[in-house]
């Protein structure tokens, strides 16, 4: 049985009374930011959401002629500057999210960010092939030879998941913990999730938290089209009949939380997470995963439904109908009561930066009682009978909501989000 | 910063590989000084077994190792229900398999230069379509536990050494919180590939590499291994230098042990857990390639 978040009292200090019972700190949502490739900030992204916009463009900036998907949803005004993809777009949302924040920056900080390796540039790579002779097969004795002097191409801050979690607690002084979650498309929520849990138990006051994807890059869109999980159509139609695989995309969102409910948008009352134990691409065709993690989630906040799910939706046939069946399955008959809407219809997938932007889109339904739609949702699959939102966006009274984030290799996690 | 955990959890099983060998006994022999060989390659020495052989084309040797672990420990004991049995693991970067990058990246020259539209036809024809497996990290954990039916709260935190104790701290709040009846965890990596390295040793650490896992199961028992009853942890440290030792009340122990990267903080609190056998309470100090050091205080009594 999981302990109740939702229902303490606010507190400045973690009570431990005795070794079976702790009193639990709240969680708030305060700041919140994003960039995404529909706005540099968060009210330029969630007002472009609002409007139905969308913005899966055909990939101009290498060649995806024979590629087996040639469309995906990427900024186009935004110059790292040399520096890591991920890194400055992470910076840049955090920076958003913490001016945004009202919590009280001289408490301790804990950062938690959902991220995956970062791409080494072509040229980097064809050094590396060439150092292993380029021959028919690699010469792993010659590699081992010049290896050592190719370490300079080796920039830890340009490939180590960890660099964007451990610059921005250098940039905003964290003492407390700081750890990069690598759970695929699950890593942002689960980081969220960690971030909560630190915070709870009284490891930090405060927490950066959130995620980000760049994976815009020839690699992995090879990769993942090799797997046959992109989008041949170039449709990002979550839930729709027409959906064929999801779309790549690019961006960053941050969210700063903290134990004071001061100025906050929004209270974190549950989460959850499981793994699927079932495959390594699919998910569990009753989504059993999906169900152990939203109602893990729902036992924590103590709650029975919530009015509003930012799905996990990413525009592949089996996702969208596990997950529809999985919502069926946990709300019975109130499904049809529930709204559903999913981002990636919209800005495509951000793979480790996906949960965090489906927690903001969460938040911000809560804060601002309007539901963004799944954009490009026109003809709702059957197999997928939720109470979707199309077209744009839907004014509702909406006191909790919640996100999913599920993962290739069967990660699951949920949030569940209230009024502060 | 010290976090006291609010109660002490118990582990109850342990399972490692290491350059000493398969299995708890083989690394504390090993770190004992009570053997004379260590193979870094620990999976060469190994004969995996068929169920994971057959899946071993889109595992990562860190996937593998953590793998064969994972089966080992759950070997030892009868699990209630792996459903929701928690499993938090630190994990290192993948970044592909060399060999299958080689044959992409051969195929994708025109005129003795990387070409993008040759790379799009002839690259992406020469690649093994399971690639894209090999470039996230969480594999490293999911593969394992698809083999095995672990169902619970989990998560693959990157490590080069604090992400491994920070997992095995998630672990011991997923008991504390009761949101798994037991969870595993610990630390994989593949600390032997060139460009790993290379990389460590422009950073300074000069240490021999090795292949390694270690996991705990942590969870409720009268009888335990040892308990855990706290971690330190000290974010953004400059490296000092990159020893790793395990203190014991007054005995201070130098290990002599190949660097393991994220598995080498799992490694050493199950020596540790044996360690307390002898000494009511053992810290397990390690500091990570990245210059963090932690320590998970142990003891040999419930008691804080």
């Amino acid at each position: 049985m999981s302990s109740t978040r939702g229902s303490t009292a606010p507190s400045n200090h973690l009570l431990i009374t005795d070794k079976d019972f702790i009193v639990q700190r709240p969680v708030y949502v305060h700041g919140i930011g994003a960039i995404s490739p529909l706005g540099l900030n968060w009210p330029t992204t969630r007002d472009a959401l609002h409007q139905g916009q969308h913005a899966i463009r055909w990939v101009k900036h290498f060649d995806v002629t024979d590629f087996p998907s040639k469309v995906a949803a990427f900024i186009r005004d935004f110059d790292a500057r040399g520096e890591d993809r991920r890194l400055a777009l992470a910076k840049r949302a955090a920076a958003e999210a913490w001016s945004a924040s009202e919590a009280q920056h001289n408490q301790r900080l804990g950062v938690f960010i959902g991220a995956e390796s970062g791409r080494a540039t072509f040229e980097t790579i064809m050094a590396l092939a060439r150092a292993g002779g380029l021959g028919e097969r690699l010469d792993h004795s010659l590699f081992g030879q010049n290896a050592m002097e190719m370490a300079h191409y080796f920039d830890a801050s340009v490939v180590s998941p960890a660099t964007v979690a451990s610059t921005l607690a250098r940039q905003y002084n964290a003492t407390g913990p700081v750890q990069t979650i690598s759970l695929a498309c699950a890593s942002s929520n689960a980081a969220i999730v960690e971030a909560a849990r630190a915070i709870d138990a009284g490891e930090c006051d405060v927490a950066l938290c959130g995620g980000v994807g760049a994976d815009v890059d020839p690699l992995m869109m090879a990769g993942f089209g090799l797997l046959g999980a992109l989008s041949a159509s170039g449709l990002s139609c979550p839930f729709d009949t027409h959906r064929d695989g999801f779309v790549v995309g690019e961006g960053a969102a941050m969210l700063v939380l903290s134990s004071s409910p001061n100025g906050a948008r929004a209270q974190v009352l549950g989460t959850g997470r499981s793994l699927d134990a079932y495959h390594l691409t699919k998910p569990h065709p009753d989504g059993q995963g999906a169900v152990q993690a939203m109602r893990a989630a729902l036992e924590e906040a103590n709650l029975k439904h919530v009015d509003y799910i930012q799905a996990h939706g990413t525009s592949t046939p089996l996702n969208d109908a596990a997950e529809a069946q999985a919502i069926a399955t946990i709300f019975q008959s109130r499904t049809p009561e529930i709204l559903v809407s999913s981002v990636k219809g919209a800005l495509g997938h951000w793979i480790a930066g996906a949960g965090a932007l489906g927690a903001l889109c969460a938040i911000d339904a809560i804060d601002t009682q309007v539901a963004s739609p799944t954009a490009s949702l026109t003809q709702p699959d059957p197999a997928c009978a939720l109470r979707h939102i199309t077209g744009r966006a839907l004014g509702a009274t909406i006191h909790t909501a919640l996100a999913n984030a599920f993962a290739f290799g069967g990660a699951n996690s949920t949030l569940i989000f209230g009024r502060p | 910063m010290y976090i006291q955990l609010p109660q002490p959890v118990a582990i109850t099983h342990t399972y490692a590989i290491s350059p000493f060998g398969q299995g708890s006994d083989a690394l504390c022999l090993g770190l004992a000084g009570e053997m004379n060989t260590m193979t870094p390659n620990a999976l060469d020495a190994i004969d995996l077994p068929r169920a994971i052989r057959r899946h071993q084309k889109r595992m990562s040797p860190a996937a593998t190792l953590a793998c064969l672990a994972l089966t080992g420990l759950l070997e030892q004991y009868s699990e209630p229900d792996t459903m929701t049995l928690g499993y938090f693991l630190g994990v290192g970067a993948s970044g592909g398999d060399l060999g299958q990058l080689h044959e992409m990246l051969r195929a994708s020259q025109n005129d003795d230069q990387f070409d993008e539209q040759t790379f799009g036809t002839e690259g992406l024809r020469a690649c093994n379509p399971l690639f894209a497996f090999q470039l996230m990290n969480n594999f490293t954990l999911c593969h394992g536990a698809i083999l095995n039916h672990i169902g619970g709260p989990n998560a693959a935190i990157f490590s080069r050494g604090q992400g491994t104790v920070l997992a095995m701290m998630e672990a011991a709040w997923s008991i504390i919180e009761q949101t798994a009846h037991a969870s595993l965890c610990g630390g994989a990596d593949c600390a032997i590939h060139q460009v790993t390295q290379a990389e460590l040793k422009r950073e300074g650490i000069t240490h021999p590499t090795a292949q390694g896992v270690g996991l705990l199961r942590l969870g409720h028992t009268t009888t335990p291994e040892a308990w855990i009853t706290g971690f330190t942890l000290y974010p953004n440290q400059q490296r000092h230098k990159t020893d790793h030792h395990t203190v014991t009340d007054d005995v201070h122990h130098d290990i002599q042990m190949p660097y393991t990267l994220a598995a080498h903080p799992a490694l050493l609190t199950i020596w540790g857990a044996h360690l307390t056998k002898i000494h009511p309470r053992v810290d397990v100090v390690t500091c990570g390639a990245d210059g963090k050091t932690s320590v998970v205080h142990l003891s040999q009594e419930p008691a804080i």
